[in-house]
């Protein structure tokens, strides 16, 4: 992986009472191109570094998009960007990856937002009008505070555009999974609680989990407070109750490889070898887990951790 | 990774374990008819799940290319929840098999049983030529004659395990004497 790229934040907009779009432009060489899916990690002033997904159209690299919801319970990141994010200030961000691509065998895209999960399938959208691919969104908000994009997508896709104004109106599954052609695949983005309600749906009318393709809102939640040794670069860390174990090893300058910063990509799996762990993620098997965990969500408890960095 | 999961080869066709799928919705069963001695056993077990059972078999159809129509245009009506079962020997199922994926199966949806009888196909990848045969090497192509050795690699695509050249010394034919 390259190093981190230096960006100036160009706009900032305020696109409903809950969620921020800011751009970014290059302080150096071209941004890099990316694939439709895909997320970028933002180093913030506040040493916070979360990962977003880019929202604009794949072909333009002369910016990047992200749009970011308030969190109530943010642990400083996306509280930054909504309260002390100026347009002209300076960055880094780690080039793009993607996690979640469109799959080339599908006949069918059937595209599942809720909230501000619209994020990567707004690339998706540009990438499938101009595949000239049949495709669908379904998109769950709340009017009036979570509703972005609406009229933008509506005047790109037209009736593709499915839109379910919760709490009046709601987003049956079971509907939007039954009597598909056998080349659709489906692709969510949304709450832990509407991935997990896919699947069991999914599963109940005989769909394959290869054709379902998710990503969850991942991100280090807080905790209590923990102290962890380092083995090999004989180091003491106080992780802190806002700060991800992830966020406390870089900023002793330890560096782990890492893609999503949200216990899903499985890039930053660290072994430890003495100690308690409070397991966030969703990538270690349980047996994998009594060895190793994902510094970038979970957390120490109980006994003191050690790990093997 | 440091799993101790037990490692499947995918480079060669798994076949069939003979549980019919429970996620199924509905089931087809595509069969060459004559000389399958499991289409019995495997039509009374998946009679026996709780989900409708459709049966194409060659034996009802003029040629196999009608046979292939039939069931592209049962799978194009289908919908999601279908799996899709092919007894045969690997020339019959392996054509089968690529039209349920170009259809928009996914593979883990498709079960595929050879008659135990049927031999196997082989592709020489110097003249690209599929030809029937023993899984013994050397053997050599019934049509270029290039010396083979035959991989321990089956191409879902062609149906086929792939034969290369034995001796990269001799990428041709032997000399007769």
């Amino acid at each position: 992986m390259s190093g981190f790229i230096p960006v100036r934040v160009t706009d900032i907009r305020q696109v409903t009472p809950v969620i921020r779009e800011v751009s970014l432009q290059s302080l150096g060489s071209a941004l890099p191109a990316f694939s439709a899916g895909s997320h970028i990690q933002v180093l913030l002033p506040n040493g916070k570094r979360n990962a977003y997904s880019l929202l604009s159209d794949p072909l333009d690299t002369r910016h990047y998009r992200i749009a970011v919801r308030h969190q109530d319970d943010s642990r400083g990141g996306s509280r930054y960007v909504h309260e002390q994010l100026q347009v002209g200030d300076e960055l880094r961000i780690a080039p793009p990856a993607n996690l979640f691509p469109l799959h080339n065998e599908a006949h069918l895209h059937i595209l599942l937002a809720a909230g501000i999960g619209i994020t990567p399938f707004i690339p998706y959208c540009a990438e499938l009008l101009r595949r000239g691919a049949p495709f669908e969104l379904h998109y769950a908000y709340r009017g009036g505070v979570s509703d972005a994009y609406v009229a933008q997508l509506r005047e790109l896709i037209g009736e593709r555009l499915h839109c379910y104004d919760s709490p009046q109106q709601r987003l049956d599954l079971k509907y939007v999974l039954s009597n598909r052609p056998l080349g659709s695949h489906i692709y969510a983005c949304g709450p832990q609680r509407l991935l997990d309600d896919l699947h069991q749906q999914a599963a109940t009318l005989g769909w394959s989990d290869r054709r379902i393709h998710s990503e969850a809102f991942t991100a280090a939640q807080s905790g209590e407070p923990f102290s962890v040794q380092l083995l090999r670069s004989q180091q003491q860390l106080s992780v802190g109750a806002d700060q991800s174990l992830l966020e406390a090893l870089e900023a002793a300058g330890v560096e782990v490889p890492n893609l999503c910063r949200g216990g899903v990509c499985g890039q930053c799996q660290t072994a430890y070898l003495q100690g308690d762990v409070e397991h966030r993620d969703h990538f270690l098997s349980p047996e994998e887990q009594t060895a190793s965990l994902m510094p970038c969500v979970s957390r120490g408890c109980g006994q003191p951790l050690l790990l093997d960095l | 990774m440091s799993t101790t999961a037990k490692q499947f080869s995918t480079s060669i066709p798994r076949y069939y374990n003979g549980e019919p799928n429970q996620l199924a919705t509905h089931h087809l069963l595509v069969s060459q008819g004559r000389g399958c001695t499991e289409q019995d056993r495997i039509c009374a077990s998946l009679n026996r799940t709780s989900v409708p059972m459709t049966h194409l078999t060659l034996t009802d159809y003029s040629s196999t290319a009608e046979l292939q129509r039939v069931m592209l245009s049962t799978l194009r009506e289908a919908t999601i929840g279908l799996r899709v079962y092919l007894l045969g020997d690997e020339d019959f199922i392996w054509p089968l098999h690529a039209l349920a994926r170009v259809a928009g199966l996914q593979a883990e949806e498709i079960e595929v049983i050879p008659s135990v009888a049927g031999g196997h196909s082989i592709y020489c990848v110097h003249c690209s030529t599929t030809q029937h045969g023993a899984l013994e090497s050397p053997h050599t192509c019934t049509e270029c004659g290039v010396v083979l050795e035959i991989r321990q690699h089956f191409s879902r695509r062609l149906g086929a395990y792939l034969g290369v050249c034995a001796d990269a010394r001799q990428p041709f034919a032997q000399v007769q004497a």
